[in-house]
């Protein structure tokens, strides 16, 4: 069900993030006589991430399935980026080789590609640790940009048209895994409502994600099942992660502090699973001047989507 | 090839980026061998990809050639052949043994075409026309009309040929008690109106349809086959704040009841009936501030049905409510015996009460249902009838679950199971346990596997293993032409082994082949009597072609019933008529043509679909005054004039002018003066109501006066 919703998110981010320059020129049509046609950003990628295994000295061949969701075809280029998570939380993407970089590692099945009308492609791509390679996580993204097109407008107006969806692909390569470690965290606001937090760090060698079902008492006695922001903790990072309460029915969300909540917290790769017990009581925040309130406000969940030349980007799934 | 690619790619490498040319040399000597990570001091300048070698890349340039004609109202056109050789028998001919087979041949000709015309809806059609041994001509058709628009917010949805007899969508909102729709061929006409209207009203809708009934059958090329008689309804929903109201008439003429419907050579046999029925539904529907999900629903409902000279009336009526998580709702009723709407049969001879809770969180999921019923003909003592499910995630990998339904009613009857759901590296693996049992039928213990992997995106795999032991029913029904009634048996207990598969495997970005298994062997615990077996196989090719055109291929086979679990259900559900397929097999092909051309356009000050008319008329110059165009009054030439402010045109050379697609509604008109010649002048504030009918047109003369 998570996976559905992260297609989702992904086709929806792409639409919106490309979908802007399309209102744009929508909106500029109104006023100008004529407007030439234009290829826009159709690409519906599928699934939004990977998180694979691999042996050193072996290759491991995965798909992307590439959809041109538009009545015209669609021209690609596709390429891999280097990515880490910043310290605003959202992912830096980088078309230059990182230190220690996989992308080596990587073969694409072509750079260049060509969709028909509302046609599927399954694009592939291969992974080849070396047989020496020492456990650890290759990390990568693939960028599919949409070819760059200028719409001319009668008159002297052009606008550049484009857009690029990333894939981050996680490979876990020999024995390598995450070693969360969970601490107390304070409070946030999420969508304005003031939520506990944990900080987690990784001392493993591979990206963890906190799982699982917390239950939050209040003074009162209110019962509130919480759910962990299922967010990347890369190896050697330390991430405020956010409880999420969830609402049941109809029932409005009201809660107060201090708040217990008890649990087991899991978190894996994609072959292990590793609970850990927690039990904490979150006081009540201190109240926050209007700026430290602004910038508590958490990262929106959102792929890689941006207009070229930018390389910043959102926070990766 | 590999080696021109190789050199190309060298080339690429080694003028584009030095950092990259590390990996070109190691790639071009040794292909299969993987880079390791790159150092830091030689990390610089921008990376180019590696291409994967050995791989045929899928060209799709040539068929991305293909352009898209925008041109034109939005339509579409597809058309297919089919082709299915089929060896059958019936189940009576495949017990005994017979091997008397039928072989069949047919060709199927199909059209599935529609078009978007403004202003007049959705037009479409679909038609299958069947040629063969033992069928031929026009099989089954619809020419339908969606979204018809008219003046003061109606819409009109059309249809003619294969359709459903028309329903208001109250008759669905019970849980318990829904009224069925039968297919017919004939025509039904359906219209509606958003918005509020001189009356108060919310929402309108009317609608009325007739036909004969019928049912689709055959496979895989279906067609429509009617049963003779007629039937005929009238609805009228309105939806007035949170009132609903909805009221319904139907009528059949010499039709056949469906439970006497099954088998066409006996049709004629069976005794026909000329039903009429009547609907009435209230409803009360508080919702939600800001999500409007209904929050509580008091509802109230009348059937009457007269058929074969017995007049019954049944009444329902229900209240839903939720708190939180928790969702209630509350029933009771009185269904007198004989119940029908139409050719079908409901629930009947029952009067009592139910109740039915719902709980969903996080991690838990849990209902539960309780209703109590008496004849009202004292045919049955009074009985009762309980329900509930639960479902739990023991972690985000681990869930738990389990369910019961006992029945006492008419014979004691109950069923349970309990399963644990995992999801691990492999994939996701349930297993789970049934048991049923009853007082004179059947009895069984059921054990399944189930198991989904997790696989590349190419491929999807899910399998089924089941073991079962079944104890027979020991009272058999016998209805022959000697004896009617019911027989003791004792028929040893019998052990089943059931498996199924489905999976689907992508060859090609174009190429896939699919298949469908289900089979199971059911044997005598003591080895004697004859073992019966059943299967259900389907394997298939799908080929895109080209983006237009498409070719599937399959082969099947069908022998015995695969049954699903003995299933314990409420007397309120509606009584289902199980129909027997015969035994076949067979090979089936079709070729498909699909294309698709146009854009959709939404009216000037309108949205897509919405009623349109025109405005047009004349810039002229007034010499006199009046207002009025005159025979001597010349028109103006290349004036530009402004719908709503908004959309412009200009007059052409004797100063027509024209609007061809606006939307329905009040629009207004202004003249840029400033084309005007001299010594011609228009007041500057002066608009021109210009008020648009669907289909119809506003003629607007503007006259420019002379400026004095």
């Amino acid at each position: 069900m998570f996976r559905d919703q992260l297609v989702n998110t992904v086709m929806t981010i792409a639409r919106l993030k490309t979908g802007f320059a399309i209102a744009f020129l929508a909106a500029s049509s109104a006023l100008l006589p004529a407007i030439s046609s234009a290829q826009s950003f159709s690409a519906v990628v599928s699934p939004p991430r990977f998180e694979v295994a691999v042996q050193p000295g072996k290759t491991i061949r995965q798909v992307i399935e590439i959809t041109q969701a538009s009545n015209e075809k669609g021209t690609y280029r596709v390429y891999t980026n280097d990515w880490t998570i910043g310290a605003d939380g959202n992912a830096q993407f980088s078309d230059d080789l990182a230190p220690n970089s996989c992308r080596p590692w990587v073969s694409l099945e072509r750079r260049e590609l060509t969709i028909a009308a509302n046609a599927k492609v399954r694009f592939r791509f291969e992974i080849t640790p070396p047989a020496d390679a020492s456990a650890t996580e290759c990390r990568f993204a693939i960028m599919i940009e949409g070819a760059e097109q200028v719409v001319k407008a009668t008159g002297a107006m052009t606008f550049p048209v484009s857009g690029r969806v990333g894939v981050v692909v996680y490979a876990g390569v020999g024995d390598a895994t995450p070693r969360l470690e969970i601490t107390q965290g304070g409070t946030r606001a999420v969508d304005g409502m003031i939520v506990p937090v944990f900080n987690i760090k990784n001392t493993g060698n591979a990206h963890g994600r906190a799982m699982g079902f917390l239950k939050g008492t209040d003074p009162e006695g209110l019962k509130i099942d919480f759910l962990p922001e299922p967010l990347p903790i890369l190896p050697g990072q330390t991430r405020s992660i956010a409880l999420v309460p969830q609402a049941e029915g109809n029932a409005a969300l009201k809660f107060k502090y201090p708040l217990n909540i008890q649990g087991a917290i899991e978190w894996s790769d994609s072959l292990n699973s590793k609970k850990t017990q927690i039990d904490f009581r979150f006081d009540a925040p201190a109240p926050a001047s209007p700026a430290s309130a602004a910038s508590a406000l958490p990262t929106p969940p959102a792929p890689a989507i941006k207009a070229p030349p930018a390389s910043s980007g959102t926070a990766p799934k | 090839m590999r080696v021109a690619s190789s050199k190309l790619y060298l080339w690429l490498l080694l003028t584009v980026c030095p950092v990259a040319t590390v990996f070109a040399e190691q790639s071009t000597t040794t292909p299969a061998r993987p880079t390791p990570p790159v150092d830091d001091a030689k990390v610089s300048g921008t990376y180019v990809d590696r291409v994967m070698e050995g791989v045929s890349a899928q060209d799709e340039s040539d068929k991305a050639n293909d352009i898209y004609d925008s041109q034109g109202w939005s339509r579409g056109f597809n058309v297919q052949f089919t082709r299915n050789v089929q060896t059958s028998k019936d189940n009576a001919a495949f017990l005994t043994g017979s091997r008397n087979d039928t072989r069949t041949e047919t060709q199927g000709f199909q059209i599935d075409t529609f078009i978007e015309a403004p202003n007049f809806g959705t037009l479409s059609l679909q038609a299958l026309a069947l040629g063969g041994s033992n069928v031929s001509g026009l099989s089954s058709w619809t020419l339908r009309q969606v979204g018809l628009p008219f003046d003061n917010g109606w819409r009109a949805d059309n249809a003619l040929g294969t359709t459903n007899l028309l329903m208001p969508e109250l008759s669905r909102r019970s849980s318990r008690l829904t009224l069925p729709g039968p297919q017919v061929i004939g025509a039904s006409t359906q219209w509606r109106r958003a918005g509020s209207d001189q009356w108060g009203n919310d929402e309108l809708k009317l609608g009325a349809s007739v036909g004969e009934p019928g049912r689709f059958e055959g496979f895989p090329q279906a067609r429509f086959a009617g049963s003779g008689g007629r039937v005929s309804s009238v609805f009228a929903e309105v939806a007035r704040g949170p009132w609903t109201f909805a009221a319904t008439a139907a009528e059949g003429n010499n039709i056949v009841p469906e439970s006497g419907f099954v088998d066409t050579d006996s049709v004629n046999a069976v005794k026909r009936i000329s039903p009429s029925n009547f609907y009435l539904s209230t409803a009360y529907t508080d919702r939600a501030v800001g999500s409007g999900v209904p929050d509580f629903i008091v509802q109230l409902s009348a059937i009457g049905s007269r058929a074969d000279g017995v007049s019954s009336t049944g009444i329902y009526a229900d209240i839903n409510w939720r708190a939180g998580a928790h969702r209630h709702e509350a029933s009771v009723f009185y269904l007198e015996r004989g119940l029908m709407w139409l050719d079908r049969a409901l629930a009947a001879d029952l009067q009592g009460a139910a109740y039915r809770y719902g709980y969903s969180s996080t991690q838990w999921d849990i209902s539960a249902n309780v209703e109590s019923f008496d004849s009202i003909s004292r045919a049955s003592p009074r009985g009762w009838f309980a329900s509930g499910g639960t479902r739990y995630l023991l972690s985000t990998k681990l869930s738990a679950g389990g369910g019961f339904a006992v029945r006492d009613f008419g014979g004691n009857s109950s069923s349970a199971f309990a399963y644990l759901q995992s999801t691990n590296s492999y994939g996701t693996t349930r297993a789970q346990v049934d048991a049923s049992t009853s007082d004179n039928g059947p009895t069984s213990q059921a054990l399944t596997l189930e198991h989904s992997f997790f696989t590349e995106a190419s491929l999807s795999l899910s399998t089924t293993l089941s073991v079962e032991r079944i104890k027979p029913e020991r009272l058999q029904a016998v209805n022959d032409s000697t004896n009617s009634g019911f027989v003791s048996t004792e028929r040893s207990s019998q052990n089943a082994f059931a498996v199924g598969l489905n999976g689907r495997y992508l060859l090609t970005d174009t190429l896939s082949a699919q298949a469908n298994l289900r089979a199971r062997q059911l044997r005598n615990a003591d080895g004697r009597g004859n073992n019966d077996s059943s299967i259900a196989l389907n394997i298939g090719l799908d080929w895109q072609i080209t983006p237009s055109w498409s070719f599937n291929a399959s082969i099947y086979e069908n022998r015995g019933v695969v049954t699903d679990s003995i299933l314990v259900e409420s007397p309120l559900a509606t009584p289902i008529v199980v129909r027997s397929r015969p035994n076949d097999r067979g090979v089936f092909v079709s070729l498909r043509y699909s294309i698709r051309a146009g854009s959709a356009s939404a009216p000037l000050g309108g949205r897509i679909g919405g009623g349109a008319g025109k405005i047009e008329g004349t810039v002229f110059l007034d010499t006199n005054g009046n207002g009025r165009r005159d025979g001597n009054e010349s028109g103006a030439a290349n004036v530009v004039v402004v719908l709503d402010g908004r959309y412009t045109t200009r007059t052409d050379a004797i100063g027509n002018y024209k609007f061809s697609d606006v939307a329905a509604g009040p629009h207004a008109l202004t003249v840029v003066q400033d084309d005007l010649p001299l010594p011609w002048t228009m007041d500057i504030d002066r608009r021109y109501d210009a008020p648009v009918s669907t289909r119809g047109t506003t003629r607007i003369d503007m006259g420019a006066k002379r400026i004095q």
